[in-house]
């Protein structure tokens, strides 16, 4: 299991290079975007690890969170700053 | 019995997702690698998320995982398809790679 979880995180910072490298700012976004998705894995692996189920409360809170920030920041981006 | 199953299909999730993280460096324009992206980093997030509840077995915890895998399922597509289309909308046109 905590292997799985070490390769996750190798992954997710590979995500972030493209975060990083990203040409344009909607490659940043889906670099987030799977940025987030693989911190969610990784906080759920956590939780079964530990075997606390408060953890997965707070997964379920930030996927929302992430969900709703780049839906805004897309549409923000998409209208050019006309709301 | 139960674990080894479970940690087949996290080992299965992480294969999805290292060929995710593979066609995000694959592809030179932004359609392809952002269809290649969420599509295998769903598909990732569903089996690693499977795989977790097959560890747990029958448990509130794994009532609770189900509930993120469902939301998952929903949200990350979603997701995706906005960043595209918003990217699409404001005139992103990139030249067919090969």
């Amino acid at each position: 299991m905590e292997i799985i979880l070490g390769l996750i995180a190798l992954l997710s910072v590979v995500s972030a290079g493209r975060i990083v490298i990203g040409p344009s700012m909607w490659d940043r976004l889906l670099g987030f975007n799977l940025l987030a998705s693989k911190l969610m894995m990784m906080i759920i692996l956590l939780a079964a690890i530990r075997g606390e189920s408060y953890l997965l409360d707070m997964v379920l809170v930030y996927s929302l969170l992430g969900f709703v920030g780049v839906i805004f920041i897309s549409w923000f981006v998409q209208r050019k700053g006309r709301v | 019995m139960r674990e080894t199953i479970g940690i087949v299909f996290m080992a299965a999730g992480i294969v999805f997702l290292f060929f995710g993280a593979l066609g995000i460096y694959r592809y030179k324009n932004f359609y392809a690698r952002s269809l290649v992206a969420s599509k295998i980093d769903t598909v990732g997030f569903l089996t690693l998320l499977v795989g977790v509840m097959i560890h747990k077995g029958i448990s509130m915890f794994s009532l609770k995982v189900l509930a993120i895998l469902s939301l998952g399922m929903v949200i990350n597509p979603l997701v995706s398809h906005y960043i595209v289309r918003s990217a699409y909308k404001s005139g992103y046109h990139v030249k067919k790679d090969r």
